[in-house]
């Protein structure tokens, strides 16, 4: 299907790029482009610390719930949820 | 009313300021990540996806129209029809080979048993016996593993 290739090529792309790669790596090569557009000036000062508070709220929400699937592993490992 | 003071004063709207600000800063952070180069965006959307585990959606999904839909649909058949057609051929030439060679050790059997020589026809029944129960157990084993599967 060539026609949807051409259309999401450049989507796919980073798409495909983005699910390869842990949220880890994801998140700072993600700070450094938009510290570089902020650098840039692309972005204002209110936009570069609103976009920057919003990676690092999403990035801790990931951290939260990998701890919460930890621990739900550990309990059932344990059996405490099954008894 | 003290309460409601140290909350936060309720506006005419019935929204509390803290409410408002959050509003506000929602809006803000929508109109940042808009302004965003589009591979930017797209990467910062991806990445929120991601972090608050969903599975950010495939650029493919908005994409595919009911054209697209149906050539899946016709490859997929035809991919069916060609496991099914192959599987048919290799039964039918084990079929063939079986039936040919328990035809061949029929006419053998036969023939000894006509000529009359006894304990060469012997020896061929326990080599064919021992043939037949090693595949039947062979068989049998490979379908426990693969029940066991």
């Amino acid at each position: 299907m060539p026609d949807i290739m051409n259309d999401v090529d450049s989507d796919l792309k980073i798409f495909l790029e983005m699910t390869s790669k842990p949220v880890e790596q994801n998140f700072i090569e993600l700070t450094k482009e938009i510290t570089e557009l902020g650098k840039e000036q692309v972005l204002s000062e209110k936009e570069f610390n609103i976009i920057i508070e919003r990676l690092f709220s999403s990035y801790v929400e990931s951290l939260a719930n990998k701890l919460i699937v930890k621990n739900f592993e550990a309990l059932i490992r344990k059996g405490s949820l099954i008894s | 009313m003290e309460k409601q003071d140290k909350a936060g004063a309720e506006k005419p709207d019935g929204k509390a300021d803290h409410e408002i600000e959050t509003e506000d800063e929602t809006a803000a952070g929508i109109e940042a990540v808009e302004n965003l180069p589009k591979p930017v965006k797209k990467k910062v959307e991806y990445f929120e996806m991601m972090a608050a585990g969903i599975s950010p959606v495939s650029p493919f999904a908005g994409k595919l129209s009911e054209k697209h839909i149906d050539k899946i649909l016709e490859i997929q058949s035809k991919q069916i029809e060609y496991t099914h057609e192959t599987e048919k051929q290799a039964r039918n030439h084990f079929l063939v080979i079986y039936l040919a060679t328990a035809a061949l050790f029929l006419t053998i059997i036969l023939s000894l048993a006509i000529l009359g020589k006894d304990s060469l026809l012997l020896d061929i029944i326990k080599i064919v016996s021992a043939f037949a129960c090693g595949f039947a157990g062979g068989m049998g084993l490979k379908a426990h593993i693969n029940r066991k599967k």
